[in-house]
């Protein structure tokens, strides 16, 4: 027990630690013929611009619930209302539709590693090998 | 006709005041028509400005998106506005929506730099990148119809202001200056000074411009006015002054005149007319005759005594006798003429009648015996004087003298007294004077000595005839007391005046030689001094 107790601590350090530092990175299907996403590739696919992939297979861009604020105001520096009316915008004109949102990490790793055009965000740690990271988003 | 510009103020005023406004007021609206030209395509530059400001952020997306719906949803939301004429929006070269004309086939003038709005449009999610750009084209012709409609509002604001200030300023000047200097000439009209009236000061100009215009007018009548009365109380004392003298010139009893260069009787008075018998025409001032001419019939001596007159430059005076007529007696007047200023002649006449009556008795008592009432020795030298200086001016005048003495007078005198030989003499004088005609002379000129002047008499046989009737009355006997009666005789010589050379004196002395040698022949004889018609 005296040994558990300085472990726990180490433990809710690290899970507070990763919470606020928590590094998000944007996921892909190893199949999806790219290895490396930049930053303006990421948001003109997240953002409806561009339809496919630099590889030419149809994009299928997923946001996660619990990160979605996080990720989007490190990809594009905006908070979430304002992507909602941005996407109201497209939903009016019936050009575009916001991405599918999961329910959690484990989704998210799922949808993408059973969709070759399908990119994701998650927690860096929770990232399994079944995807392929292509951009680090640091907080 | 009537020009209301000349005559009325307030027309005058409107007029000019009108000019001015509108002159101004025209300069002015043009400016703010320029003005408000270019500050409403300002305004409407700055207004698109903000509009396409609006529109960016879905222009934006849109362009980022290529999204042609959107797009179009922009530009015809840009359309709604009625001052864009076009709108384009591009993204990435492509056109994405286009409304309104065609951009390409606009004027040029639409499609200049500072006109066009050209709106280069970001990306949404990283301000360095462009992905499009909005391009409008404002519709100048609605903003001009903007400005031109702003331009209307504010031109019919000027021309209220216009009619406004132009009724103002009849109301202000009919009121304030017109009404109030009509009011005061109607009352200068109606206005009587010379009975103390006045202008009133119109009520509430009482300390104005008007008030002291009045106040003037009303010190230059008082003044004018009492100028006037001062002038006829002049005038008035004049007419006194006038008629003082006119009575005095017209009442007084020396006659005065005036005469003109010419000779025309200019004025005389009453006493003037009355001596000189003027006709009562004269007395009417107008065209008076000549002086000499009315007086002609009296006074032949006047064209003389006037140019005398006027030769000397000094008084002159004449005595002039004007004759007796039927019911007048002959008068004597005192003509003095004294020339004045302008060649005139100013005469002043008196009667002198009394004077030389006076005078004149004062010579026949001098030259009159007292006793026989014949003239004296001083009367018969008077005679005997003019009668040779009327034989001087006519050579074929005689006339005859007789010395007559008388016989036994003394003795008379001696017997019967001095008062008897008185009346010796006295009726002696009465038969000599009825023994001769009565132009013929007789005189008194020693105790009992007679001189008889017979005039235009030199024939020896007509002498002779009045020679014995002279010594035939004086010889009849004479009653000196009752029951005694005397008788004289008379002895006489006669010398006859033939002119040449001969005095008064000589034809005397002859005659009385002649009568002493008659005396010495025996009494009541005669002897001539030398044989009368014979001519030596």
């Amino acid at each position: 027990m005296p040994r558990l107790l300085p472990a726990a601590v180490a433990c809710l350090l690290m899970l507070a630690s990763a919470r606020a530092g928590a590094e998000l990175v944007v996921i892909a299907n190893p199949a999806s013929g790219i290895d490396r996403l930049t930053r303006d590739e990421a948001i003109n696919i997240f953002m409806g611009r561009y339809k496919k992939l630099p590889s030419g297979i149809a994009a299928l861009p997923v946001d996660e619930g619990v990160e979605k604020a996080d990720f989007y105001r490190a990809l594009v520096g905006k908070e979430l209302p304002e992507i909602q009316s941005y996407w109201a915008r497209l939903v009016f004109s019936g050009q575009g539709s916001p991405p599918r949102v999961m329910d959690d990490a484990r989704q998210v790793i799922e949808t993408v590693a059973n969709n070759k055009g399908a990119i994701g965000y998650v927690d860096r740690k929770n990232v399994t090998s079944r995807v392929r990271i292509i951009l680090a988003l640091p907080p | 006709m009537i020009n209301p510009l000349r005559t009325s103020i307030a027309v005058r005023s409107v007029t000019v005041l009108l000019l001015i406004v509108g002159v101004v007021g025209l300069t002015f609206f043009g400016l703010s028509y320029r003005l408000a030209e270019q500050q409403e395509e300002d305004e409407e530059h700055t207004r698109l400005v903000e509009l396409l400001d609006t529109v960016e952020r879905t222009a934006s997306v849109a362009c980022f998106l290529s999204d042609k719906a959107l797009a179009d949803e922009v530009a015809r939301g840009l359309m709604m506005n009625r001052t864009v004429k076009a709108v384009a929006i591009t993204a990435g070269g492509k056109l994405l929506a286009h409304r309104g004309d065609s951009i390409d086939a606009l004027p040029e003038r639409d499609r200049a730099p500072g006109f066009m709005l050209v709106r280069a449009i970001k990306s949404p999610f990283s301000p360095a990148e462009t992905v499009g750009e909005v391009v409008l084209v404002p519709n100048a012709a609605e903003i001009r119809r903007k400005v031109v409609d702003a331009a209307w509002l504010t031109g019919r604001l000027l021309l209220l202001q216009i009619i406004f200030t132009g009724f103002g300023v009849v109301l202000i000047v009919v009121t304030f200056i017109t009404r109030p200097i009509a009011a005061v000439s109607a009352r200068l009209h109606e206005m009587r000074p010379e009975i103390g009236q006045k202008i009133e000061v119109p009520r509430g100009n009482r300390s104005d411009e008007i008030g002291q215009l009045v106040h003037d007018v009303n010190s230059l009548v008082d003044y004018l006015v009492n100028i006037l009365k001062e002038e006829r109380d002049l005038h008035t004392q004049l007419g006194i002054e006038e008629r003082k003298f006119r009575a005095i010139f017209e009442h007084a009893h020396t006659g005065i005149f005036l005469l003109d260069a010419s000779g025309q009787l200019v004025s005389f008075n009453g006493a003037c007319g009355r001596f000189f018998r003027f006709p009562d025409a004269a007395a009417g001032d107008v065209a008076l005759p000549a002086f000499v001419d009315l007086v002609d019939q009296h006074w032949k001596g006047a064209p003389a005594l006037i140019a005398r007159a006027v030769a000397e430059g000094s008084a002159v005076d004449q005595d002039v006798k004007v004759p007796a007529r039927p019911g007048i007696a002959a008068r004597w007047l005192n003509v003095v003429l004294t020339p004045v200023e302008d060649g005139r002649l100013q005469g002043v006449v008196n009667d002198i009648t009394e004077l030389k009556r006076s005078e004149e008795a004062a010579l026949a008592l001098a030259a009159t015996d007292p006793l026989t009432g014949l003239p004296n020795r001083l009367g018969f030298d008077r005679r005997l004087e003019k009668m040779i200086d009327d034989c001087h001016a006519d050579a074929r005048q005689r006339f005859t003298l007789l010395m007559v003495d008388l016989d036994w007078f003394k003795q008379i005198n001696d017997n019967h007294g001095h008062q008897a030989g008185d009346l010796v003499l006295v009726c002696t004088a009465r038969a000599l004077e009825k023994a001769v005609r009565k132009t013929d002379f007789v005189a008194r000129v020693g105790g009992d000595e007679f001189v008889l002047l017979l005039g235009a008499t030199h024939e020896r046989a007509a002498i002779e005839a009045v020679i014995r009737k002279v010594i035939a009355g004086a010889g009849q006997p004479i009653s000196i007391s009752p029951g005694i009666s005397a008788t004289i005789g008379a002895s006489v010589g006669a010398a006859v005046f033939e002119g040449g050379a001969m005095t008064g004196a000589q034809l005397l002395r002859d005659a009385d030689e002649a009568m002493y040698k008659a005396k010495a022949a025996g009494r009541n004889g005669f002897r001539f001094a030398r044989p009368a018609g014979c001519v030596r």
